[in-house]
């Protein structure tokens, strides 16, 4: 892989250039994590997946991971949503697909962060795999 | 978190390092919380075991292999904290 030379800076006006080039892309980059965030919260719903032995839940920028079984293969479909309550299927290793009931209440007061605020602007949630 | 939430975890916290509250839970769990924004928590067994959390794998990763494993010895072993902050 051919490595990009970077030009040595020569003069102030090229320590600048570059001082707010940076600048620019840093804010471009939290002006789209914000748009992201913003639309998630627009559309009201929230992603639920599992990657090895941790469940994901992700809205509103907060990812919030907690352990489930060893033996969870992946989510499927969500059947129910009721304000912290979820019921989704889940497919496990040796056992195939089953109903899985996740209380995020508790979880969520374990992490300090209040059920009440961070649940109310949930309508929706639906699995989606990254 | 608000500043009376923030106040009882410092109150429950046997160690603090680098603005993380380590405290020991009744069923044997260690909940590590951020008393500065955006205030992660998470919640691990004595070995390091991760059972939930809001911080990304950066911050966990030095929270565990850093600060818990540097100091889990004074809420693992009371005595020895005992020894440290009286002695």
């Amino acid at each position: 892989m051919e490595e990009t030379k970077i030009q040595p800076i020569t003069t102030r006006e090229e320590a600048w250039r570059r001082f707010n080039a940076a600048k620019n892309q840093k804010k471009e980059l939290l002006a789209s994590i914000e748009a992201q965030r913003n639309k998630e919260i627009e559309r009201c719903t929230a992603t639920l997946y599992n990657n090895g032995d941790m469940t994901i839940f992700k809205f509103g920028g907060q990812i919030i991971k907690f352990k489930t079984s060893k033996k969870l293969e992946r989510y499927t479909e969500v059947k129910i949503w009721n304000h912290g309550f979820i019921e989704v299927m889940a497919q496990y290793k040796g056992i195939g697909l089953v109903e899985e009931y996740i209380d995020l209440n508790s979880i969520l007061e374990n992490l300090y962060i209040d059920p009440e605020t961070f649940l109310s602007p949930i309508e929706k949630v639906e699995v989606k795999y990254e | 978190m608000n500043d009376s939430q923030i106040e009882k975890v410092i109150d429950q916290a046997t160690f603090m390092v680098d603005g993380y509250a380590f405290i020991k839970k009744d069923d044997g769990n260690i909940s590590i919380v951020n008393i500065y924004p955006p205030f992660h928590a998470a919640v691990i067994r004595e070995n390091g075991e991760v059972l939930e959390t809001n911080m990304d794998d950066i911050e966990i990763e030095i929270v565990i292999k850093s600060y818990w494993k540097k100091n889990k010895k004074y809420i693992l072993d009371p005595e020895i904290w005992c020894r440290k902050v009286f002695c």
